[in-house]
């Protein structure tokens, strides 16, 4: 087991921002995405095949995955990506994210079933979905453990709950239920060109980091991310009837009283300091979340082992926060970290608040 | 006209539900957006368009008449009109004895008819082959259908270019049996040769009432035309004095080089066949296709400049030097694609600049406005079928707004993402106060970025400090599937219309009027209706 900071699983990226230097928050109902850039070298364009269409799935037993590369590039599997077919077969989840080299065939004997009681394996298939991100931690909690391949079931459990979905064991009962609804909410965000990775805040806190292999292959998963992944934070939103904040209007309020310009320059310093002030609280727990450091555990099951100088897997724990990493040569492909749901952020920021203390008291001395 | 029907009782109803069929029948495509599917598209236009039949059954067709009216809308509206037949449905607009004794019903279907055929021909083609589809063959249908075709100034040009469709509907329209009949009537007169039809009263009968009272022009042109349709053509002349383009196909068929009177995809098809002599020599490897494509296009002169202007990165694929007068183009979208696919001329610029010129409305009702263009990314369309589409008729229409107003003043939004508010407050900011805005247009599909309702806040308080009260109006180069084929609003404070080219702007803003008075501008309609200059026979007058 190793340590990983998270300021070195995020080295090179940076949040997009406006020309005022703000950064740039999409939100809808209590919920704000942050996108992250990189400067083009560290974007592997040509390096990775897109996943969505490089790879064939197909399983022999159940609680498996195996992919077939058809592509001569590598291939960067997606976090928990599902095998959601038409085929009279039982629908898979993968429980983490993979590595492929070219033309290579792998098993995954950690992945699990996500549709009950249906029977029989399903044979070349290119029908891939995404977990929902709420799943994730759950999720991630399998990898290693040898649950079996019902391993995913609680977490599809919980997701019926959250979403009043009645979904059982059933994943594809939830994407029934809001596949619709998902589907618009893709045009609620704007993907940036250059996108290298998304930070997901909920209720001001960050719930999901996701750093991809390159700007491509962010646009190839994009659609993917936002509708399977992170549309399950919005209809759960939704559900507790959470709205936007009327931020503007509160803001103009406030100015207003202590200044006496006229009302277009008013207008316009209010816009300001809104987008200001959300990108202050962004940029707060962004900073709260430097602080932390990963367990780093080797992950094999699928991916490459330690004597191998393919890129490798690593899982990733730490008080709060779950997630994966896909380096090479401290270059890191792919990360993805999700905020545990009974985390409260609120006790780290006492912990950071008491280290940041210790750090500035001076050694005892006489 | 006597008076209409409508009550007040479902006064209230109709006026929403033509407020928002004018917003659906202006904005709704059968494309997919960047945001829904084709299908998605097609399911919210259909429900629109029944929920208005339902209410009364002249309102579909009110508002498919409109200019401006989507091809696909006008066509589920007449698809529908035709499947609910002539007796379907309860007016209650107009008096039924207008509607179906004095023949309003026959203008308002020939006039959403034409209105469909302003959007090109293949839309007609399509919607008939759609009524073979949904087997509506009903009298009324089969008449509008053989007078629509048969009535085509340039049909020699069209069974050459749809010949395959053309034979599709016609085969569907006679039924086989009449078909034989008509065939085997046309093969033993064009053998004869003769102007004047000959045969037994029986056939003359038949002849009168299936093609001549629908078509302009001797008996045997229209039976060579016939079997031209449904390759029967065999052994028949086509003179050049007579047949133009029929001659000059005749003479593809074993020689393509020289040809200039053919449509480019009719002799790509030709040269394509194994059958063709100039096959082997033609079209059998990489080389020889590139080389026959370049020869067609450099001599082909039947394509259109729109389709001219389309096909300018093929034309420089192909090597071929080709002038394309881009003045004389006509569609907005090909000129504006051309420029963002292919890059920016003075050429191109200029055209686009006079041709939003020509579009601009007269008698723009607002002086001095103030535009606001959505540049995000989400305007550039769906990746596969309309890249560029929504911002090509945001870009243009704001320039024909602007040609259209005494003064005005135009931003664009900042970044990737869709951040009006900002655009709002520059616009106020560039103002000039001798000439306040009179109203504001904002270009936007409707998604903001910030947060949902941020502009709405803005605008909110502009008003309430400033007091000023100036209509805004939301225009969508988009209609979204989740708001029934209606536009995302981005606040109470705007009005919202729907567009997919500028023609559609005036009709819409007139259409605010209805909100004052709907009655008054619905006997306006029904009037404009009753006066159309349209028949079911001979000669329907299309500028396809």
């Amino acid at each position: 087991m190793n340590k990983r900071e998270f300021t070195e699983l995020l080295k090179g990226c940076r949040p997009v921002k406006d020309r005022d230097g703000n950064i740039i928050v999409q939100s809808i109902m209590n919920m704000q995405i942050v996108c992250l850039t990189t400067d083009k070298e560290y974007s592997l364009d040509e390096r990775f095949a897109n996943p969505l269409s490089s790879l064939q799935s197909s399983n022999s037993s159940y609680g498996q995955i195996s992919f077939a590369n058809k592509a001569d590039k590598e291939v960067i599997l997606p976090t928990q990506m599902a095998v959601m077919t038409k085929q009279s077969a039982q629908n898979h989840g993968m429980t983490k994210a993979g590595y492929l080299e070219k033309f290579a065939n792998v098993t995954y004997h950690d992945a699990g079933c996500v549709q009950g009681g249906q029977t029989g394996y399903f044979r070349g298939t290119q029908e891939f979905r995404m977990l929902p991100v709420t799943m994730r931690e759950m999720v991630f909690d399998t990898v290693g453990q040898p649950s079996g391949y019902h391993r995913i079931y609680p977490a599809i459990q919980k997701l019926g709950q959250d979403t009043q979905s009645n979904a059982g064991n059933y994943l594809n009962v939830y994407f029934e239920k809001y596949d619709k609804k998902l589907e618009q909410f893709i045009a609620h965000f704007e993907r940036p060109r250059n996108l290298i990775g998304i930070i997901v805040l909920v209720d001001g806190e960050i719930v999901a980091v996701d750093k991809f292999p390159s700007f491509t292959y962010a646009e190839q998963v994009w659609d993917l991310m936002i509708r399977d992944c992170y549309g399950s934070l919005a209809i759960i939103s939704e559900l507790k009837n959470k709205s936007s904040m009327k931020n503007f209007t509160e803001t103009y309020s406030d100015l207003k009283k202590s200044h006496q310009e006229n009302i277009v320059d008013l207008l316009e310093r209010a816009l300001k300091k809104t987008k200001k002030s959300m990108t202050d609280s962004v940029q707060e727990k962004i900073q709260e979340l430097l602080e932390l450091t990963f367990d780093a555990t080797l992950d094999t099951e699928g991916n490459p082992s330690s004597v191998s100088k393919a890129p490798k897997s690593y899982m990733l724990k730490t008080e709060g926060y779950i997630g994966q990493v896909i380096t090479e040569n401290e270059f890191n492909h792919l990360v993805s970290v999700v905020k545990r749901e009974r985390f409260d952020p609120n006790a780290l920021r006492t912990v950071n608040e008491l280290r940041n203390k210790a750090r500035k008291q001076e050694k005892f001395s006489l | 006209m006597k008076e209409l029907v409508l009550t007040q009782k479902t006064l209230a109803a109709v006026k929403q539900s033509l407020i928002d069929g004018l917003t659906v029948a202006s904005g709704a495509k059968s494309s997919a957006t960047y945001y829904h599917g084709k299908d998605e598209q097609l399911k919210a236009i259909q429900t629109q368009i029944k929920g208005m039949y339902k209410l009364s059954k002249e309102l579909p067709l009110i508002v498919a008449s409109q200019k401006g009216a989507t091809g696909k809308f006008v066509a589920e509206v007449l698809l529908n009109e035709f499947q609910n037949t002539l007796k379907g449905g309860a007016c209650n607009i107009v008096n039924p004895i207008d509607w179906y004794d004095n023949g309003l019903s026959d203008k308002a279907v020939l006039t959403a008819l034409n209105n469909l055929g302003e959007n090109g021909l293949p839309y007609v083609l399509r919607l008939f082959v759609d009524l073979k589809a949904s087997k509506v063959n009903n009298e009324r249908s089969r008449k509008i259908m053989l007078g629509f075709l048969w009535g085509q100034s340039n049909l020699e040009f069209y069974v050459m270019k749809y010949r395959n469709k053309i034979a599709e509907i016609m085969r569907h329209v006679y039924g086989k049996r009449m078909t034989s009949v008509l065939l085997s009537i046309a093969q033993k007169q064009v053998n004869l040769e003769g102007a004047n039809l000959v045969g037994t009263e029986k056939e003359i009968n038949i002849v009168n009432e299936h093609i001549l009272r629908y078509f302009n022009g001797d008996s045997v042109r229209a039976f060579k035309l016939l079997l031209f349709i449904f390759k029967k053509d065999a052994g028949v002349t086509y003179k050049a004095s007579e047949f133009p383009l029929l001659s000059e196909y005749q003479k593809a068929r074993t020689d393509i080089t020289g040809i200039k009177n053919v449509p480019e995809e009719v002799l790509l098809g030709l040269i394509s066949s194994v059958k063709h002599p100039q096959y082997h020599t033609m079209w059998t490897s990489d080389i020889q296709k590139e080389a026959t494509k370049a020869l067609i296009r450099k001599n082909v002169q039947v394509t259109s400049v729109n389709q001219q202007v389309r096909q300018t990165k093929s034309t420089a694929k192909l090597g071929v030097e080709k002038t394309v007068d881009l003045e004389k183009a006509t569609d907005f979208l090909a000129l504006y694609k051309t420029g963002y696919e292919n890059g920016w001329t003075d050429e191109l610029q200029n055209a686009i600049d006079k041709l939003a010129d020509k579009k601009k409305i007269v008698g723009f009702f607002y002086q001095n406005i103030g535009i606001i263009v959505d540049d995000s990314n989400s305007m550039t369309g769906n990746k596969v079928e309309s890249k560029n589409t929504p911002k090509a008729i945001a870009d243009f229409t704001a320039r024909v707004l602007g040609k259209s107003a005494q003064t005005s003043l135009a931003t664009k939004t900042d970044g990737e993402v869709t951040d009006l508010a900002s655009s709002f407050v520059q616009l106020l900011k560039a103002e000039n106060p001798s000439k306040p805005y009179d109203a504001i247009f904002i270009l936007t599909d409707g998604y903001e970025n910030a947060y949902d309702g941020l502009t709405n806040e803005v605008i909110s308080i502009w008003k309430a400090e400033t007091g000023r009260d100036i209509p805004m109006f939301q225009i969508s180069p988009i209609t979204s599937a989740e708001m029934g084929a209606n536009v995302r609003k981005i606040g109470q404070n705007v009005v919202t219309m729907a567009i997919n080219n500028p023609v559609a702007l005036q009709p819409q803003i007139n259409a605010r009027l209805l909100e004052i008075d709907t009655k008054r501008w619905l006997e306006n309609q029904v009037l404009a209706l009753e006066a159309a200059p349209v028949k079911r026979t001979k000669k329907i007058s299309i500028n396809a």
